[in-house]
């Protein structure tokens, strides 16, 4: 290329350049709303759906359970980094082997899933992947997604009872994109890792679960919205090889307190 | 009597285009513009009319290939920067990325350049068409390098009548 010709090129390139720059000063995200929803309304609509799972499923509320939760939930927050006291947990009495996010910061989980679990690390492991889902967004991208964030501000004002089952239909049973879910994973793992609990378990609780899914398919929500189960128990065993110090987040009176609260007909 | 306008037609390299190559080199510009508004979600559109476009003229003289060189450079990157512009927007739209300040700058910045792309090669049609040869910056440049012009013999200078004009 001549000398004219690419001084020319760099001087069309500079001027496309610093049109993209001085537009991209412009602040057209808050000017026109475009930021989806906001915490505020995000916060309702979590909190309106919450109550809607209560209603079809019996929550526990047992202080010392809540508590057990919290103090996991907390130590993972931790060393996520996710603000403290952020992540809302409610525990609900369904045989379903189920956890999943919430509009809001909200972590919903089954009795079914602590009854699955053989220890707390496995408890953790998928506390783990779903807290990643809160704090990467996924929830608000992709119900904004598949069902469209004025539908969803709906349900703020009290006009989208019928936007609600299916935003609980969305998130449980549903699972995130292929990428979304594999960066859950790896924000799991990384935060077992950095609150030194052992995230080889997590890995063997997926690898559990799909070997029973043959028998039990119906109370296996959870397995069956994370697909690709093998190449992720691969996955998170690759991530997880640095062998460090673990610790039990919480003692094993604790664990079993929760085991018998999940377990409580 | 009506009267013909015989318009000036200006050398091009040394070369004197005529009516017929001022023609076709013209319509290589509007053959793009017709395409721009035909394939507009899809800039690769425009780019394989201004391609087909340039096949049938490639036994053309010199000058008509010239034209749909610079016309096809045009495209080309007009089609690098949509190409961009419309990945961006699926990843928006369909993936985890979302609406930022930089991604409706570059949009922006990508109509302005298309509609200045529209406006110069509108220009050229007309002005190619009445004699005048519009050489885009950078796009002529390679153009020219891409279609280099025929060698022209190196002709004598007239001989200059002296000049007998009183002072």
């Amino acid at each position: 290329m001549s000398s004219k010709a690419a001084g020319q090129f760099l001087i069309i390139a500079g001027v496309f350049g610093a049109l993209w720059f001085g537009f991209s000063q412009i602040d057209f995200v808050n000017f026109f709303h475009l930021r989806g929803l906001s915490q505020r309304t995000e916060q309702k609509i979590g909190d309106i759906v919450v109550k809607a799972v209560e209603q079809e499923k019996r929550p526990i509320r047992d202080a010392r359970t809540q508590k057990i939760l919290n103090d996991i939930a907390a130590k993972l927050c931790a060393a996520a980094p996710v603000s403290p006291g952020k992540i809302r947990i409610h525990l609900v009495k369904s045989a379903e082997v189920n956890a999943f996010a919430l509009p809001g910061n909200h972590l919903v989980i089954y009795t079914g899933l602590i009854n699955h679990c053989d220890s707390v690390e496995e408890l953790c492991g998928v506390m783990g992947h779903e807290i990643g889902h809160i704090a990467l967004s996924h929830v608000v991208k992709r119900l904004g997604t598949e069902i469209g964030v004025s539908v969803l501000a709906s349900i703020a004002s009290g006009t989208g009872a019928e936007t609600i089952s299916s935003v609980i239909h969305t998130l449980s049973s549903r699972a995130f994109e292929r990428g979304q879910e594999a960066d859950a994973d790896a924000f799991s793992v990384k935060t077992l890792k950095k609150a030194q609990i052992d995230p080889d378990a997590f890995a063997g609780f997926m690898q559990k679960m799909a070997e029973m899914e043959a028998n039990l398919p119906e109370v296996l929500e959870w397995v069956s919205s994370h697909p690709d189960s093998k190449k992720r128990v691969a996955a998170i065993r690759a991530m997880s090889l640095q062998h460090l110090q673990y610790y039990k987040p919480i003692d094993s009176t604790n664990w079993q307190i929760l085991k018998n609260a999940a377990d409580d007909k | 009597m009506e009267h013909l306008q015989v318009l000036p037609i200006k050398p091009f390299y040394g070369h004197r285009p005529n009516e017929m190559e001022l023609e076709k080199a013209s319509n290589a510009y509007l053959m793009s513009l017709l395409a721009i508004m035909a394939g507009m979600p899809l800039p690769i559109i425009n780019l394989f009319a201004s391609l087909l476009f340039y096949m049938g003229n490639r036994r053309s003289t010199w000058f008509v290939r010239w034209h749909c060189t610079q016309t096809i450079l045009a495209q080309l990157t007009v089609l690098v920067i949509n190409s961009i512009g419309i990945t961006w927007t699926i990843q928006v739209f369909f993936s985890d990325k979302t609406v930022t300040n930089e991604y409706i700058g570059y949009i922006a910045a990508l109509v302005l350049f298309n509609l200045f792309e529209f406006a110069t090669t509108m220009y050229a049609a007309i002005q190619v068409r009445k004699g005048e040869i519009v050489h885009f910056w950078f796009w002529g440049e390679l153009a020219t390098m891409i279609c280099p012009p025929p060698r022209i013999m190196p002709q004598k200078p007239a001989s200059i009548p002296p000049n007998n004009d009183p002072i």
